[in-house]
């Protein structure tokens, strides 16, 4: 006798399709499972064995084989449980085969016969209807995400007597919707709670309407962190599109708590000490990192020079390309990762420097800036200094705007930048390349002038030159004006990028 | 074997020690009589012990110690003795005098007057450009700079003394063909040109934690006056000065703000009675002993002489030889950014201010 089930394993953030095949013989009584499995996947025999005894039907002493196919696919996830357990029943002759034919399941299975949660649900289902597959049977917990997946009609079941149920009699037990927690709530500010920071707020608001990476550096105390937190309330309110993807990346993780409306721009803050593995994605169990957690959200590094390098420099690849290639010995997966990078750091070790305050040694200064490499440093196109705010700011009122009314801002320059690159590979100014640049920003001859008097003022280089150029685009997009001015060229200059310069100390 | 080599030996050698090697000068005359004599004579004095002498024997034959004195004399480099009639005649009477001295570029003449100047490694904008600006002052008026070398205060003021076409002189803690820091390196390459690189210590020595201070005793020594240009409370500058005063020199302080850090340990020292540099012609004539009651020029009417337009003049008067941010002077002129920027990025060009920091600018000092 023969049999086989549709299920899925996931790989990156895309699904592959997997049929679970049943086959009984004669032979030595064993259950011997195949196809290219990981631990996880070859331990779900002897759930399967025990959970058909609990319910009643005993595996006779034959020789089963159950293959998981296509056989070159590595098979991981706790999904496949469900799928095992009915092909090996279809395959005794438990289960009319025709009744389960054309349905996806997946599920894993507690000793009691419980049915359990699976992560990447959203993926999985999304993958399973493109095959077209119509009709799922699924955790019950699960249920949320097959509500993401129009044209799939899903049964829940919360026990392997209630998908007995289901398939032998047509009973479906009471279909409940989980109400989702919230957990990992990103936990945005309103720009309307900080106080003064005037400038600050404006490299805020040109960051995220040309979505420009932000450097922030000050002394300790000056509200680095708290502006990181306001960033993401000026972003646009996150597409269909850009929801799900979201979606499927929490679904891989197990953290599909929000409610689909609910979600929003992930704000991604991960500590100094954190690991380039735990940055970039990967480990055992391949996972997504902090970089896909942040996807079209903000990704906050805060002590910027504290990062070891590797980690660092795992960045590199991602602000390119706005994704990872993770691979490893046993795998090679592709994730999503294009975020707004923002990153604080102190000038120096004390984090005082230049005033008198600072007491560190010329070399310590210099060492601490080196701690991040040039190639990094250029991925910033603006830079910020901040600083303390003094009581007069803290106890003024009145004119902190809040972020609503900046994100009207920030929304209509993205328009106006989207319509601008509507026929090219890119949507906003960070993402043009230099040498187009220019074609974007026509500059009158005294624009030109000021430019070339900045230019020598400052010892500019040409990737400065065109990282100003960039940001200046970006603040005319702003103020809805077609040409790029010397006011724009200069805002822009204001912003410009840490020069080591200033950080050689004799 | 040649009496330059034994004497360079004698003065590079690290089995004695310096007070040693003085006294082992006062008995025997002159290392090649040292060396000539046989070790029962020399063990005969209580100053060195037999395993000393039997180690420093051991390295005068090495071929390492041939080859490191070919070396230094090939790159053109002296040694003066204590004894020889080149040696500045200033150190033979500090306290625990320099045995030698190695020297990369020219010592000064008899009659030179030297001023020394000292301060904080890391000082401000302020202490850099004063003493870049009275370093070049001093050497217009024909006095040398005697420093250190270090960050700071030190390279900023032999950099000014250089630039004025000045000569200038100075004291390393390490051996003399050992640039530190090497960030120096462009003073470490001009100064044997414009004067001379100066050390107690033999070649190839890297600093040490001591070397510092041992140096400093010779530059105020060398010194007629020491001018302290920036320094914190407790730091080796005022040891310097305190050293300066031990050996009846001049101490005069550069006065800062009393908010400022990097000015209370030369507040402290004007408190205690050291000289007060008002400005650069008073301190001259000071150092000329004339007369230097006179006015200092109005610094406000100085400025009226600068070409500049009524904004300009209004932005530029914001600014001061500390470093100021664009965002504070925005806020006191409540100018726009772009205006703002636009007389910065001018003043800039024409040489008036100066970006020391992102976006922090300091008046420049011209001349």
């Amino acid at each position: 006798m023969f049999s086989q089930i549709t299920c899925a394993t996931i790989r990156g953030l895309k699904a592959t399709m997997v049929s679970a095949e049943a086959s009984i013989s004669e032979g030595i009584p064993a259950l011997i499972m195949v196809g290219s499995l990981s631990g996880e996947v070859r331990e779900c025999g002897e759930r399967v064995r025990t959970v058909l005894r609990t319910v009643g039907y005993p595996i006779p002493a034959r020789h089963i084989t159950v293959n998981l196919s296509p056989a070159d696919v590595r098979k991981s996830g706790n999904g496949f449980d469900l799928p095992v357990a009915c092909s090996v029943l279809c395959a005794l002759g438990n289960i009319d085969p025709s009744r389960l034919d054309g349905i996806f399941v997946c599920g894993e299975l507690r000793l009691s016969g419980e049915v359990l949660s699976v992560k990447g649900m959203l993926p999985m289902l999304l993958e399973a209807r493109d095959h077209g597959i119509r009709k799922c049977i699924i955790p019950k917990e699960n249920l949320g995400e097959a509500m993401l997946v129009p044209g799939m009609e899903a049964v829940g079941v919360s026990s392997f007597q209630e998908l007995l149920d289901y398939v032998n009699n047509g009973k479906i037990s009471q279909q409940e919707i989980n109400s989702y927690e919230v957990i990992d709530e990103p936990s945005y500010m309103d720009f309307s709670e900080l106080h003064g920071q005037k400038i600050p707020r404006r490299a805020c608001e040109i960051a995220a309407a040309g979505m420009h990476n932000l450097l922030m550096y000050g002394p300790p105390g000056a509200g680095k962190s708290m502006i990181a937190k306001c960033l993401p309330s000026i972003l646009p309110p996150l597409t269909d599109p850009e929801k799900l993807e979201l979606m499927k990346i929490y679904s891989i993780c197990g953290k599909i708590r929000f409610t689909y409306d609910n979600i929003t721009r992930p704000f991604r803050s991960p500590h100094h000490t954190v690991t380039a593995v735990a940055m970039s994605g990967g480990g055992n169990s391949v996972v997504p990192g902090e970089i896909t957690m942040a996807h079209n959200g903000v990704l906050f590094l805060d002590e910027l020079p504290e990062f070891k390098r590797d980690v660092l420099e795992v960045l590199r690849q991602p602000l390119e390309e706005g994704k990872i290639n993770v691979v490893r010995n046993r795998y090679q997966e592709e994730y999503p990762a294009r975020f707004l990078f923002v990153a604080a750091m102190n000038p120096c070790k004390c984090g005082y420097y230049p005033s008198s305050r600072c007491t560190c040694s010329a070399p310590s200064i210099q060492h601490y800036l080196s701690k991040i490499s040039q190639p990094l440093l250029d991925r910033f196109d603006l830079c910020v200094q901040t600083k303390r705010v003094d009581f007069f700011e803290l106890a003024g009122e009145g004119d902190d705007e809040e972020s609503a009314q900046i994100r009207e801002r920030v929304i209509s320059a993205m328009e106006i930048q989207k319509d601008r690159y509507r026929n090219e590979p890119y949507t906003f100014n960070s993402q043009v390349t230099s040498a187009i640049i220019e074609e974007y920003c026509r500059l009158t001859s005294e624009t030109r002038d000021y430019m070339k008097q900045l230019f020598s003022a400052e010892e500019l280089t040409a990737r400065g030159y065109y990282k100003i150029l960039k940001v200046a685009r970006t603040i005319a997009d702003l103020a809805g004006e077609k040409d790029v001015t010397k006011a724009h060229i200069a805002e822009a200059g204001y912003f410009r990028s840490l020069d080591r310069r200033f950080w050689e100390v004799r | 074997m040649n009496t330059a080599f034994e004497e360079f030996e004698f003065a590079t050698t690290k089995c004695f020690l310096r007070d040693q090697k003085r006294e082992l000068l006062q008995i025997f005359d002159r290392p090649s009589e040292f060396m000539a004599s046989s070790d029962e004579r020399i063990l005969k004095y209580p100053v060195i012990d037999k395993e000393e002498l039997t180690a420093f024997r051991r390295e005068s034959v090495s071929e390492k110690a041939k080859e490191k004195y070919r070396r230094f004399f090939d790159e053109g480099n002296k040694l003066v003795f204590i004894y020889d009639k080149d040696f500045p005649p200033q150190l033979r009477h500090i306290s625990s005098p320099p045995v030698a001295l190695f020297i990369k570029g020219t010592l000064p003449d008899k009659d030179e007057k030297l001023v020394a100047m000292v301060g904080a490694r890391r000082c401000n904008d302020y202490g850099r450009l004063m003493s870049e600006k009275i370093a070049k002052d001093l050497a217009k008026n024909g006095f040398s700079v005697v420093s250190g070398m270090a960050y700071g205060i030190d390279g900023y003021s032999h950099r000014g003394c250089i630039a004025a076409g000045g000569r200038t002189y100075a004291f390393l803690g390490s051996g003399t063909d050992i640039c530190y820091p090497p960030s120096n390196r462009d003073i470490y390459e001009q100064i044997p040109q414009h004067g001379a690189l100066i050390s107690e210590f033999p070649p190839g020595m890297e600093p040490t934690k001591q070397s510092f201070p041992d140096r400093n005793r010779l530059i105020s020594g060398m010194s007629g006056a020491v001018l302290v240009m920036q320094a914190r409370e407790r730091s080796g500058s005022l040891i310097t000065a305190d050293m300066a005063l031990d050996q009846g020199k001049d101490v005069y302080a550069l006065p800062g703000m009393i908010t400022d850090p990097l000015s209370s340990g030369t507040n402290r020292l004007i408190w205690q009675g050291a000289g007060i540099i008002r400005s650069s012609e008073a301190l001259i004539a000071q150092l000329k002993m004339e007369d230097a009651s006179f006015e200092i020029e109005d610094l406000d009417e100085e400025m009226e002489k600068l070409n500049l337009e009524k904004d300009e003049m209004v932005v530029y008067s914001c600014f001061d030889f500390c470093a100021k941010s664009i965002d504070e002077v925005q806020k006191e002129t409540n100018m726009t950014l772009l205006e703002l920027l636009n007389i910065v990025v001018s003043l800039c060009s024409k040489g008036y201010l100066k970006e020391v920091f992102m976006n922090h600018y300091v008046r420049n000092v011209p001349g």
